[in-house]
């Protein structure tokens, strides 16, 4: 018997035991400046902060009825995953709370997971989730953001941004300067880059509703499209691009153009030069509205 | 670039392996001796004009079937990567309609007679619907059916669309993004 209840707690020291209940996570391992770190977990929560220090501190708890916590790699690539038996469906969910260099690029994966970063300025921040919700904060270089039904809340100032969903709704602010690519299936898309000026910008929607507002650089392009969603560009005054809109059914406006239509069959469309018509602007729908503001 | 020769992806219970051949044919590039596409363009211009039940509107006409060309071998490299042999195995048990009918088509109801476009969305679709097939996985939580059912109708509405206004490149490419994606996440649901 004794034998017994010393095994249980030499066990429960370790990271890799199966969990009879919430297990508290404690874990530490090194990871260099602008290492990388993997982190998947299926359900529950993934929330990762970040220090000063090159290393990476794993708390929170393992849910019930998972398998283990395996914590693999070294130095330059850590990888922490929550396992859970195959064909497992009853689990409980589990929270895992990272602490990471604030260089550090990330790649989270979840499924039911709620993800919220805060404070990374590494390389890449990429994080895929399914139903759950994401939020994150940061300086990332680059982030490649996506989920099915989980609602995306982005705050970054970055390079170049992606993000996609389903039916999430997308919003995304921060000065982003190179490009941003946004894609959904019927969630909203709001991007905001407080007046900074893109090269590049990409919305494609089926239902959903697509709305950008901040500025165009010298010979920056944008495209967007939708079946039934509305498109709105609130973009700069003293705005330098070529624009052409067309759409099968819904309305298009822009300030000062002339918006032509067949004399016989459905359609619309037009073409417009703003400024030197520096930058290049499409638009397409079928049934959405698509609109240009100046501001 | 030389295909391989046309297996009906539908016939046979080997649709899947047919479709790797096919997939693996497609990396394979070889030179015609001739120049083969003007004969090609003017066929398929033959067979836009004949489809268009009215005349078109004032949008500029493109350079369709490169681009639906462009989108169909998209997804065929798509679905290469998705049926790659060293992809995890997943159960086939894929549900029944995922794909529901194909929308009403433009023009007479056969093939010659149809939009290039919706031809190459019915053909992506079939497509699709054959590698659903090999991926699909066990039933899916009710969150995870909603996305995709929310997919499903959202092809629908595409290929609606696109029957509607057949000249839209966008739709066409917003159909295989819907694809992929449905591809891509009924493969992972398998996983999770």
């Amino acid at each position: 018997m004794k034998t017994t209840l010393l095994l249980t707690a030499l066990l429960a020291c370790t990271a890799g035991i199966p969990a009879f209940a919430a297990t508290p996570i404690n874990e530490t391992r090194p990871l260099d400046a602008r290492g990388r770190v993997d982190i998947s977990n299926v359900k529950g929560r993934i929330e990762v902060r970040t220090w000063d220090k090159a290393e990476v501190a794993i708390t929170g708890s393992l849910g019930e009825g998972a398998e283990r916590l395996q914590v693999e790699g070294d130095q330059r690539n850590l990888e922490v995953k929550v396992r859970y038996p195959r064909n497992s469906r009853n689990t409980e969910p589990t929270t895992l709370v990272l602490q990471v260099p604030r260089h550090a690029s990330l790649d989270i994966e979840g499924v039911a997971a709620t993800i919220d970063v805060a404070g990374v300025a590494g390389d890449e921040l990429d994080i895929d989730s399914v139903s759950g919700s994401v939020t994150a904060v940061g300086a990332p270089r680059s982030a490649d953001i996506s989920s099915v039904s989980g609602d995306l809340r982005l705050n970054l100032n970055s390079e170049t941004v992606e993000v996609e969903s389903v039916s999430g709704t997308i919003a995304l602010r921060g000065r982003i300067g190179g490009e941003v690519s946004a894609e959904t299936v019927s969630g909203d898309i709001t991007i905001d880059t407080r007046g900074e000026a893109v090269r590049r910008f990409s919305a494609s929607t089926v239902s959903g509703n697509a709305g950008f507002t901040g500025a165009l650089a010298d010979g920056g392009r944008i495209s967007a499209e939708s079946v039934s969603g509305n498109l709105r560009l609130t973009l700069q005054k003293a705005l330098s691009a070529r624009v052409h809109a067309e759409s099968f059914s819904g309305s298009l406006s822009a300030p000062g153009v002339s918006v032509s239509r067949p004399k016989y069959g459905p359609g619309s469309s037009f073409e417009h030069s703003f400024g030197s018509g520096s930058g290049e602007i499409r638009l397409e729908t079928f049934s959405g509205n698509a609109e240009l503001r100046l501001e | 670039m030389t295909h391989p020769s046309a297996n009906d992806p539908r016939s046979g219970d080997d649709m899947p392996a047919a479709l790797r051949m096919q997939l693996r044919g497609l990396r394979r590039d070889a030179l015609p001796g001739r120049d083969l596409w003007p004969a090609i363009d003017a066929r398929l211009s033959d067979a836009a004009r004949d489809a268009a039940p009215t005349p078109r509107t004032a949008r500029p006409r493109r350079p369709l079937p490169a681009f639906a060309a462009a989108a169909v071998l998209a997804v065929a490299l798509g679905l290469g990567w998705q049926l790659r042999p060293d992809a995890e195995p997943t159960a086939v048990a894929g549900p029944q309609d995922a794909v529901p009918p194909t929308a009403a088509p433009a023009g007479d109801g056969t093939p010659a007679g149809r939009a290039p476009l919706v031809v190459m969305a019915d053909a992506m679709a079939r497509e699709y619907q054959g590698a659903l097939r090999e991926v699909s996985a066990m039933q899916p939580d009710a969150p995870a059916h909603a996305s995709l059912d929310q997919l499903d109708a959202s092809a629908v509405a595409v290929r609606e669309a696109l029957a509607q206004d057949p000249d839209a490149q966008y739709l066409l490419q917003q159909l295989q993004r819907i694809y992929a994606q449905r591809l891509s996440l009924t493969q992972r649901l398998a996983r999770a």
